[in-house]
């Protein structure tokens, strides 16, 4: 592997890491909201 | 059966943990010992050992398919004999740690050959650093 | 303000990343390598961070009993999880290519791994008991001990003799040129900007869940 793959395998793994959590935290978080405004609703 | 994995993964990581302690204590307090400290030192010599120093400027060299270079701490100098192929980044005056069996002539016979750098960071003074020039 | 910090932190990690892969000069000795040091030291700083915050949370938490604590505490321990396996991860992308192995037993490698288990055993324990507020104080306990192993990371590549290499930036000087200072202290801030974010959003979530 070139020293260039080797770099950007880094950066895209860190990448996917943070990212999956992120994404996973946003979506729970509007879950969670859109559940409590579904419950002020009713 | 929640409970069952549960128990199960707490076990798989204190198992982890007690592996990666366990392999700490038994290589990490002294990961390498100096050339001097290896002259200084009765060996079994068919016990392999860990050896850490700096590569001699102008000392390696590659010799019938061997490699071949001189460890230094800056007082004692081991001469180092290694048939494979080095996967790291090799380089005169940077670090190397070795591991394999002192021959009788007193050069260590390494199996291994693992590539130590420095924590300084300087950028290339020639157009390209010795990385690229040396890479096989 | 929210929106803000989101908007603040992705800008800051944007101008870091463009700073790192192209900004930087490459190192006169591992070359193109020393890129991936700008993913890996500010992981280890956020670790550090995400680390104290968990022991801060845990011991307040078992001092007061306020279960906000619980959630700011829970939140760290994820994220020092999280970020301790990005060190290791990247750290072992850096260490094939230029050490030729993945991994070696040298007591900084070692440290990092169990302070990486610590906080998969403290998210663990959590679950593991059958009363909620027990698994709330053993987590919180686990979280207090495992900080212990931060300075151990921190000082093994000076307490011990290892294959990684020692403190590049310490009250004995500072050993990069400022050519890989600037990038490396933009990532750092950047990380800790993310870190900060990923915290607030995660004790968020907890709060809302009201989760045990």
């Amino acid at each position: 592997m070139s020293p260039w793959a080797w770099v950007l395998t880094a950066y895209g793994c860190a990448a996917l890491l943070v990212g999956v959590y992120a994404w996973r935290l946003w979506r729970r978080l509007r879950q969670v909201s859109r559940a409590r405004l579904g419950e002020g609703e009713t | 059966m929640k409970r069952l994995r549960l128990a199960a993964a707490v076990l798989l990581v204190v198992g982890s943990l007690g592996y990666v302690v366990a392999g700490g204590l038994r290589e990490a307090v002294v990961y390498y010992v100096t050339p001097t400290e290896l002259q200084s030192r009765t060996l079994d010599p068919r016990r392999p050992v860990r050896v850490g120093g700096q590569v001699v400027p102008g000392s390696l060299r590659r010799e019938g398919g061997a490699l071949r270079f001189v460890l230094s701490d800056g007082q004692a100098r081991l001469p180092v004999r290694f048939a494979g192929s080095v996967e790291g980044l090799l380089v005169e005056g940077q670090g190397a740690v070795v591991e394999g069996r002192l021959g009788p002539d007193g050069t260590l016979e390494a199996r291994s050959v693992v590539v130590k750098h420095s924590e300084e960071y300087t950028p290339p003074r020639s157009p390209l650093p010795p990385a690229e020039r040396n890479a096989p | 303000m929210r929106a803000f910090a989101v908007g603040g932190t992705a800008a800051l990690l944007s101008v870091g990343l463009f700073l790192a892969l192209w900004g930087s000069p490459p190192d006169a000795y591992q070359g193109e390598y020393v890129r991936i040091m700008y993913v890996h030291v500010p992981a280890a700083v956020s670790a550090y961070g995400a680390a104290a915050v968990a022991f801060g949370a845990g011991a307040l938490y078992l001092w007061r009993r306020d279960r906000r604590w619980d959630f700011v505490g829970r939140a760290g321990a994820e994220l020092a999880a999280l970020f301790s396996g990005l060190t290791l991860l990247t750290g072992m992308l850096w260490g094939k290519p230029v050490w030729g192995v993945w991994w070696a037993w040298d007591a900084r490698l070692v440290t990092t791994a169990v302070l990486f288990l610590l906080y998969v055993g403290c998210l663990l324990v959590r679950d593991l008991a059958d009363d909620p507020e027990r698994g709330r104080r053993l987590s919180a306990a686990v979280a207090v001990l495992a900080f212990l192993d931060v300075p151990v990371v921190h000082y093994s590549v000076v307490w011990f003799r290892t294959l990684h290499q020692g403190p590049s930036i310490s009250l004995q000087g500072v050993k990069l040129a400022p050519e890989f200072l600037l990038p490396l202290a933009v990532n750092a801030v950047a990380y800790l900007a993310l870190l900060s974010v990923l915290l607030a959003e995660r004790a968020r979530l907890a709060s809302l869940e009201g989760e045990r």
